[in-house]
């Protein structure tokens, strides 16, 4: 998957989590910003892992704490994954 | 059961009589089996660390348990015991947050020793944050047990094993003392309620530092000689089918969660992470801390029946610190009971036939008083006992009630020592601040509360904490202008609403977005909490007694109405 996609695919899963409508979840905006808490961060991980079949910690949110620095990260680690 | 004076005579019997058998696991986020304890080393490490507290501390002193989820835990609770130093379970704060409930509790407890792990021991912010001028730091360590033996007297029913200091807020937290006398009593309650034996395997991943995990799970566990298996929460929330996977493996009878855990569990059920999972060794799932769904309950014996899960398990129950623990419960294999009501009706407190389909409210039964204990509803105002079918305050009586909060007589006298009008007899009603009410069969149905609390995820939270933080983001945020109070969602669950004045001189300075993102920022940094729904004021308009108290459930009402005077338009 692309950047833009696995973005698109992460600002759906925030919209629906903190149920708003995806134009209001702005990718530079940080996670605490919108008012993520632990309970959705988990929900939102789930969905990615699922997603790209790759394991997820907690961490990778507080490291990449946007939607712009999140995927940017999960498309390295997909890639490496899909070429190895 | 045998009776007991106190913890430590039940523990040298367990040591004694089923030395080799396993009382705690501890499982690793993989699930894999991380540290055990029978319950003679559980009873030998208690007692060395008991030898090393009493060098530092005098019976009757407080000493603090900050652990990570885990055995140690269960090692300095009993340690305590053992030394008759009091146990003050605390929350481990979190490293982002400012403020939090730990300074309250340290001022009002006043510790002597604070008993940790060796990782936490090293962690220089939790030393600086409990930092204390007397405070000595123990800690426990699981991977170097040394036998010992701890010649010390036997603690008395009436001394205090515990605080739990689930109720009250940051500024005036409130610490429940539960005697050794208090605990007993409420777990033979439980005993019998949940007809538990030494074969009702527990597997709990509820946190040690709330009751639920505590007593209902590792000290009730205990009390019937039976093995708890325990999970970290975390592990929990990121992977609740494991919860689920280990009641499988080690065929357990008791598994509790508040509400939301067993939605959570059907919302991330995938079939084919599920195969071979057996639930028919689940007897009592055990649904409490937070309200009860019969949509929930219905949801999950849909999804698990054909993993073997008997709707018959599900066992809704009512409690709370005060009363040890359980105060409701249903009994083993009877179901539960629902009853339809008129949801108007019950804003009105009262309880009524439905006006129509839309009008229907399903109420799910805690259960009924535990022996030797007493449930009356009662008016709150005139303190008047209400007869069957008629919504009031939920009062309690009984030997697991708690004869006091730590150092507070004020709160003691009108919490624990309320008498009901009329019924002269001594007897010391617990107030719970809950509203409900008995159906002629004594069925208990909680409906509301009448204070002001915002219940999350099986967490009190106090309004005013979470206002106090919004109105310390900004001088455009007026202070004791705001008013915090939660809102079924679509799916009704509980949901956050901060209702916000805004300062007439700020008015054009400030850009209302930035405000509301910075309120939800900070709201989720101190309190882990999302505000779904931050609605701005003009100043003035918050609704107030004539003596300046803030008026919660008013403005609540006001809101859902869309009356309230916004300053923006509601973009949600």
């Amino acid at each position: 998957m692309t950047v833009e996609q696995i973005s698109e695919f992460c600002v759906i899963s925030l919209a629906k989590v903190l149920r708003v409508s995806k134009d209001r979840v702005e990718t530079d905006a940080k996670f605490n910003r919108l008012g993520l808490d632990s309970a959705m961060v988990v929900y939102v991980m789930m969905e990615l892992e699922e997603k790209l079949g790759l394991e997820l910690s907690m961490d990778d949110f507080y490291d990449y704490p946007t939607v712009r620095e999140l995927s940017r990260y999960l498309a390295e680690k997909h890639a490496k994954l899909s070429a190895a | 059961m045998q009776t007991f004076s106190s913890l430590v005579t039940l523990l040298a019997k367990r040591a004694e009589t089923q030395p080799d058998d396993p009382a705690y696991l501890f499982l690793s986020d993989r699930g894999t089996e991380e540290a055990a304890l029978t319950f003679r080393e559980l009873y030998e490490a208690a007692q060395a660390l008991a030898v090393r507290l009493a060098r530092v501390a005098r019976p009757g002193d407080r000493a603090i348990l900050v652990f990570p989820p885990g055995l140690e835990f269960l090692v300095a609770f009993f340690g305590c015991q053992i030394a008759r130093v009091v146990a003050v379970p605390m929350m481990v704060p979190r490293r982002q947050s400012a403020r939090d409930a730990s300074g309250g509790i340290m001022a009002n407890c006043e510790p002597v020793v604070a008993l940790t792990n060796p990782a936490f021991a090293i962690r220089g912010d939790l030393q600086a944050r409990f930092a204390g001028e007397q405070l000595q730091w123990l800690s426990v360590d699981l991977t170097n047990l040394e036998p010992g033996r701890a010649d010390l007297p036997l603690p008395d029913p009436q001394d205090i094993a515990f605080l739990q200091y689930t109720s009250g807020s940051t500024s005036d937290p409130k610490g429940v003392a539960v005697s050794h006398a208090n605990l007993l009593a409420n777990l033979e309650m439980i005993r019998v309620s949940l007809g538990t034996t030494q074969q009702s395997t527990y597997v709990n991943w509820v946190p040690l530092y709330h009751d639920m995990g505590l007593i209902l799970n590792a000290l009730e566990a205990f009390y019937v000689g039976a093995l708890c298996v325990l999970m970290a929460p975390n592990a929990f929330m990121q992977r609740p089918l494991n919860w689920l996977r280990a009641i499988h493996h080690y065929r357990a009878e008791v598994a509790c969660s508040p509400n939301f855990g067993f939605d959570l569990c059907v919302s991330r059920y995938r079939a084919d992470q599920m195969q071979d999972v057996d639930l028919s060794s689940w007897t009592i799932a055990l649904n409490g801390a937070e309200p009860v769904h019969a949509e929930t309950i219905k949801r999950f014996s849909e999804t698990f029946a054909h993993h073997g899960f008997d709707p018959g398990a599900v066992f809704p129950a009512y409690g709370m610190a005060e009363a040890t623990l359980l105060i409701a419960g249903s009994q083993r294999g009877a179901g539960h009971v629902t009853h339809a009501v008129s949801r108007s009706g019950l804003q009105a407190h009262a309880v009524r036939t439905p006006l129509d389909e839309a009008d229907v409210q399903t109420l799910v039964g805690c259960g009924r008083a535990l022996i030797n204990e007493r449930i009356a509803i009662v008016e709150p105002e005139g303190s008047v006992r209400l007869p069957a079918g008629q919504v009031g305050e939920i009062w309690v009586s009984g030997p697991n009630v708690a004869r006091s909060y730590w150092q507070n007589p004020s709160a003691t006298k009108a919490g624990l020592n309320a008498a009901i009008a009329g019924e002269d007899d001594g007897t010391n009603w617990l107030r719970t601040g809950d509203l409900g009410f008995l159906d002629e069969t004594g069925e208990l149905f909680v409906t509301g509360r009448i204070k002001d609390l915002v219940i999350i995820r099986g967490i009190n939270h106090y309004p005013q904490d979470i206002e106090h933080t919004a109105q310390s983001l900004h001088p455009a945020l007026r202070q004791n202008c705001g008013a915090a109070f939660s809102v079924p969602d679509e799916q009704d669950e509980e949901t956050l609403v901060i209702v916000q004045e805004i300062e007439r001189t700020e008015r054009n300075r400030i850009d209302l977005d930035e405000m509301a993102g910075l309120i939800r920022e900070g709201v989720t940094g101190e309190h882990e909490l999302f505000a779904r729904h931050i609605v701005l004021i003009r100043p003035g308009t918050l609704p107030k007694t004539t003596s300046g108290k803030i008026q919660r459930s008013l403005t609540r009402r006001l809101w859902l109405e869309r009356r309230l005077d916004e300053l923006a338009a509601r973009a949600d």
